[in-house]
């Protein structure tokens, strides 16, 4: 990043300047070598994008639909996605049969304490991400531009 | 053809048909987006279904002075990090036992991991011709060179047609930090198709 007209170039490339700066901004980028890479990197990786953009699959859109007006799961939506998550559950309930038809009765396992210990963990685990979100969003715009700055310096030197 | 507007308005007046078609609409676009966030499908199609049962839930928030596919965008994003966030240590790739595991209580269970860990670079989906697996394998490794704050700006921008200053009320973070990350994400960009250009 060597060129401090950059952002204008950027702005310009989504078509958000006004007209007045839009045609200084192309006056400029048509006469500086790093803007009119910037803008070819911009139209490469649209061009890209379009390019491999994956379709949504056939019947989401229709799955969609059903959840959002019912509020829940419409059957729909079940055949496009719960069958995943009925898949796993059908797959536990048939190990847990062959377990029980496997093996003479035993005591039950302490299930609840285990699950309680794990949900503290998952507060405690939540209230630590949220802590960290809380710091990092507080720094990040000093950071992001005194990186920024840092990287040019680094680049001019 | 009727605006996104107007079917907004007469969704609120019952028309579920006219929900159906602002989904048609925006169907290739979110779903797109999504599945560079997500980096899988079955993620991605998780996200798409809950976005608009989100957009159906919360209509009344739509204010019509901005454009639908900024709001809608926005309601998608949110829901992307919420999942992307939700995803157990073990389960960055969504494949069938984990899209179970991170509704096993019944309740989404936040991992406690930051943003920088859990938004993957896109993996290759089904690929329909060479030219488009050749587009994919250079867009996503020029993609993965980006830093997961700049990747979200930068596909946000690309998708949504939200403006710069929109992605910034999205995020939270002030237009300038958006700025800095789109500038940083066209630079790497540009050094890493260099040779595609
Ligand atoms: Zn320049």
């Amino acid at each position: 990043m060597s060129c401090d007209k950059e952002g204008k170039t950027l702005l310009l490339h989504y078509g958000e300047l006004p007209p007045g700066e839009a045609d200084a901004a192309r006056v400029h980028a048509a006469s500086c070598a790093d803007c009119r890479r910037l803008l070819a990197g911009l139209e490469k990786a649209g061009a890209l994008l379009a390019a491999s953009d994956p379709a949504a699959p056939a019947g989401l859109a229709a799955a969609a639909l059903e959840r959002a007006v019912t509020g829940g799961q419409g059957l729909l939506s079940w055949l496009f996605l719960d069958w995943r998550r009925a898949a796993v559950s059908a797959a536990a309930a048939v190990m847990m049969v062959a377990v029980f038809r496997g093996a003479a009765p035993e005591p039950v396992p302490p299930v609840a304490s285990a699950a309680t210990i794990e949900e503290g963990l998952e507060d405690l685990e939540y209230s630590i991400y949220q802590a960290r979100m809380d710091f990092s969003s507080r720094d990040t715009q000093d950071f992001d531009y005194k990186y920024a700055d840092m990287e040019s310096r680094k680049e001019s030197v | 053809m009727l605006s996104d507007a107007e079917l907004v308005r007469s969704f609120r007046g019952g028309d579920e048909a006219a929900l159906g078609e602002l989904i048609e609409r925006h169907r290739n676009g979110l779903y797109a987006y999504l599945r560079r966030l997500a980096g899988d499908a079955a993620g991605a199609e998780d996200m798409f279904q809950d976005t608009w049962v989100k957009v159906a839930r919360n209509i009344g928030a739509y204010r019509e002075e901005s454009k639908f596919s900024a709001w809608l965008f926005s309601v998608a994003h949110n829901t992307a990090m919420d999942a992307l966030r939700r995803r157990r240590p073990d389960s960055v790739s969504l494949d069938a036992a984990s899209a179970g595991d991170t509704m096993r209580h019944g309740v989404p269970v936040p991992s406690g991991r930051p943003l920088s860990e859990v938004i993957g670079s896109a993996e290759p989906g089904p690929e329909s011709s060479y030219e488009a697996a050749e587009s994919r394998r250079a867009i996503d490794g020029a993609l993965a060179a980006l830093s997961p704050e700049q990747r979200e700006v930068f596909l946000l921008r690309h998708y949504s047609g939200m403006s710069f200053r929109e992605i910034a009320e999205t995020l939270g973070v002030p237009i300038g930090t958006v700025l800095a990350r789109a500038s940083r994400a066209a630079a790497k960009l540009r050094e890493k198709l260099a040779g595609e250009i």
